[in-house]
């Protein structure tokens, strides 16, 4: 183990339990793989396997709605616990946990006002409205349904020791039914479960002693905000959030876990522009006010050393992880054996949660075999013949596919024409206003693991039909992995020799722009460089689209992020506007209201959709036995399918 | 559909113009109907898809919290925005498909921009939390009348969610 770690990796008491490390796998919202009636999928089951041999000291499954009408489920393929008929697929999930020698935890989730997903109505403790069309209108529950919803809340628990759960955890984050009652945001009663905060409390307080007492000496964990987000609309303040954690420990639960924001709040709590370790002051401060109470945390804090620092520095005792392991779940084991350089990152793109608000099962950008972990198609399983494989282009595509076949035996060379492995995606770390790091931190993988791997990539070399014929023979497969490029066929010819370049270009520097810039293209790629343009350059930029909106090809979770960036930066836009001519110092445009207009530019960068690198299937086509295409080379999208196309593509060499 | 019925009269549920030292730039952005139809008018494109009767409302953060109280509300009418004043009697059967709530100053905010670019000033409170949206019909509905167009432009399908 490495040494830096080793407070991370201690054993550590939990009550009458002990943890073999300080690592506790968060439950982390709900995967949607499962039955629309709640019951558990050979899906699910493939993936709580993995997860359950992570190496984690405590794991959580995901969290089960407790009431037979729904008004709790808040995810279109929620597991249920709220009948024994349930029991046999948890039984499975908590025998793998303990076989794996972990503590098994299983959270009751009642989304409150983000529940009710089946029904054409939400329960929560007031009538306020929601703020996400998403979401279902509310009803207010009543002081009986609460009763039952207590009750409902305390059965769950039962059938969840019954089912070999050590213990148990409710939880508050992201605004769900719990948080309902403790935020004045959406509790505006006036009998005894609201108005004062000791009022507001009540629920949690009346639902940790029912389910204590139905659970005898368990475990409960409770998840609880130590910053909504929403006080500006009338939500609770953070002291208040940190009295109601107060609340909860005198009534005896066993774990604090701290989290942050709520679904609706107008902020950023959990993606990729957050810095690492901007939350932890949350549970330092969580600590502080509870020593005796243990505390979990992770929001944001990818990184093990941090949480290692963290818990050396008493700022909590357990980091809870799950979108990192989502994105590589050998990182605990990893972190172990000191190849933290090996861990995929979880770069908060939000492929999973922008999945899960389109009822569809989430995936990770990094890490294709999730929810894949059931099906043969996405094992790396040792190649029946191994071959000899050309990879052209050491993009992430490329490099995924390359590193996946040689994990299988195969014999890899990946030919790259430029001085670098990265693709566009290099450039396009490089100017990312979020997180340029996270970005980094693929191409960083990627180079790393060909250095583990000992893949040769050969830079500076181009593959082309001259350059294969001095290879004719030495490979048995070739995988075009050559990206796209801006199609300038899009656009007007350029007038003026050396206004127009290449955003690709701009983004791997090499070519600098002037001072006056115009993008055409509003696109995640011509957002990110006039972004960056902005921001890192000083330039002053004006982004032009056809679209009716910028960011269309935006990841829906974050394209709210760019929009925001465009506006606080100033950068005008032009939208569903037509580029009528490039040159004379400008572009000349028709801009929405059907008048022309001209933008004077030093540098017009061509920004626009991009077309498939695609020759080389053409060229190479008689001269090798098998030839396969991957990543942007095919269709021109993200890095998402970037990296799962290289994935099953080098899965099935 | 929210459907939008006729005011009876919209001096009777105008808002209170308060005292005259209440001139302030958020008494005048409660009060000026013609610069909310002119802005209505200017933006018509955005409004084409709202189904007849199509209706948005806007009420002080303080009559919501009260349940009671003036609503600025835009309403499409035989093919046409209007902007007009109801009252609002709480969240239920207000009668329009959205609600915004407002801080007095951000609407002053947005009203001080109504030649210019109100509508990405409200985006901006909305974000910054001087304004507050709230969703009255179901999201089926909202797309049915044609609200899709308006409320992105807006940020409405860039909020929420995890983020």
């Amino acid at each position: 183990m490495t040494r830096t770690l080793n407070r991370l990796f201690e054993p550590a008491k939990w009550g009458k339990l002990e943890s073999r490390n300080r690592i506790k796998y968060g439950a982390c919202c709900v995967s949607n793989y499962n039955g629309r009636d709640g019951t558990i999928t050979v899906r699910e089951l493939g993936r709580m396997q993995v997860i359950a041999g992570t190496q984690c000291g405590i794991i959580t499954n995901q969290g089960a709605y407790p009431d037979p009408l729904g008004e709790g489920k808040g995810y279109f393929r929620q597991v249920a616990l709220h009948d024994d008929r349930f029991l046999p697929e948890f039984e499975k999930i908590a025998g793998w946990i303990h076989d794996a020698g972990a503590i098994a935890i299983q959270q009751i989730l009642h989304a409150g006002r983000y529940g009710g997903i089946d029904l054409g109505y939400c329960i929560q403790p007031s009538i306020v409205p929601q703020t996400l069309p998403h979401f279902r209108p509310p009803r207010e529950i009543t002081k009986e349904q609460i009763r039952e919803t207590i009750r409902q809340h305390a059965d769950a628990a039962k059938r969840s020791l019954k089912a070999g759960f050590d213990g148990t955890e409710i939880t508050s984050f992201m605004g769900y039914l719990l948080a309902n009652f403790n935020s004045k945001f959406t509790n505006r009663r006036t009998d005894e479960y609201g108005g004062s905060l000791k009022n507001r409390g009540r629920f949690m307080c009346e639902l940790i002693d029912a389910i204590k007492q139905a659970q005898g000496d368990a475990p409960l964990v409770v998840r609880l905000n130590g910053n909504e987000l929403m006080d500006r609309w009338g939500g609770n303040t953070e002291d208040e959030c940190f009295e109601l954690m107060q609340m909860a420990a005198g009534h005896g639960v066993d774990m604090i876990s701290v989290t942050v924001g709520w679904q609706e709040a107008p902020e950023s709590s959990i993606g990729r522009d957050i810095a690492p370790g901007y939350w932890n002051r949350l549970a330092a401060r969580a600590k502080k006010l509870l020593p005796d109470t243990p505390i979990a945390f992770g929001n944001r804090l990818p990184d093990p050393a941090m949480a290692n620092r963290c818990i050396e520095d008493g700022e909590f005792d357990f980091w809870e992880v799950c979108r990192p392991m989502l994105a590589d779940p050998d990182l605990v084991r990893k972190a172990q054996a000191g190849k933290m350089h090996l861990v995929k990152r979880c770069i908060g793109s939000l492929n999973c949660l922008s999945r899960l608000f389109r009822d569809l099962p989430y995936t990770c950008t990094r890490n294709p075999q999730l929810g894949h972990e059931y099906d043969p198609a996405y094992q790396v399983t040792p190649a029946p013949v191994p071959k000899k494989i050309m990879v052209i282009g050491a993009g992430p595509s490329g490099m995924e596919c390359a590193i996946t076949a040689k994990r299988r035996g195969h014999d890899v060379i990946v030919f790259e024409r430029s001085a670098a492995i990265g693709g566009a995606l290099a450039g396009y770390a490089r100017n990312d206003l979020a997180n340029s790091e996270d970005l980094a931190s693929v191409v960083d993988y990627y180079r790393n693991m060909a250095e583990a791997l000992n893949i040769e990539v050969r830079l500076n070399t181009t593959i082309d039909p001259r350059a294969m014929r001095t290879m004719l023979h030495q490979f048995d497969v070739a995988v075009v992995a050559t990206g796209a490029r801006i199609d300038r066929l899009l656009l007007p010819e350029c007038t003026q020799p050396g206004l127009l370049v290449d955003a690709l270009d701009v983004a791997a520097g090499k070519v600098v722009p002037g001072e006056r810039i115009v993008v055409l293209g509003g696109g995640k790629i011509g957002l990110t460089l006039a972004e960056s343009l902005k921001q890192n350059h000083g330039r002053e930029v004006t982004v032009v689209d056809s679209e009716k909106r910028i960011a269309g090809d935006v990841m829906p979770s974050f394209k709210w992020r760019h929009t925001a960036w465009i506006e606080e930066l100033g950068i005008p836009t032009r939208t569903s506007a037509k580029v009528l001519a490039i040159g004379d110092g400008g572009v000349k445009i028709r801009n929405a209201e059907g008048t022309e207009e001209f933008l004077p530019a030093d540098t017009v960068i061509a920004a626009v959709a991009r077309r498939p690198n695609q020759e080389l299937f053409h060229e190479l086509e008689w001269m090798i036995d098998e030839l396969h295409g991957c990543g942007d080379s095919l269709v021109p999208r993200g890095l998402t399918h970037a990296i799962h196309d290289g994935f099953r593509l080098g899965a099935r060499l | 559909m929210a459907s939008a019925s006729a005011p009876a009269s919209e001096a009777a549920f105008g808002p209170d113009p308060g005292p005259a030292s209440a001139a302030a730039p958020e008494a005048a952005a409660w009060s000026d109907l013609a610069g909310w139809q002119a802005l209505l008018a200017r933006h018509a494109g955005l409004f084409e898809a709202w189904a007849e009767g199509g209706a948005v409302g806007i009420v002080p953060r303080a009559a919501a919290d009260a349940g009671d109280g003036a609503m600025l509300v835009w309403t499409r009418r035989r093919g046409a925005m209007r902007a007009e004043w109801r009252r609002f009697g709480g969240f239920a059967d207000c009668g329009v498909a959205v609600l915004f709530v407002a801080e007095p100053e951000a609407l002053a905010e947005v009203h001080a921009r109504l030649g210019e670019n109100a509508l990405g000033q409200m985006k901006l409170q909305l974000r910054q939390g001087g304004m507050l949206l709230y969703v009255l019909a179901p999201k089926s509905q909202l797309l049915d009348d044609g609200y899709e167009d308006f409320l992105e432009t807006l940020g409405l399908a860039f909020m929420g969610a995890c983020r």
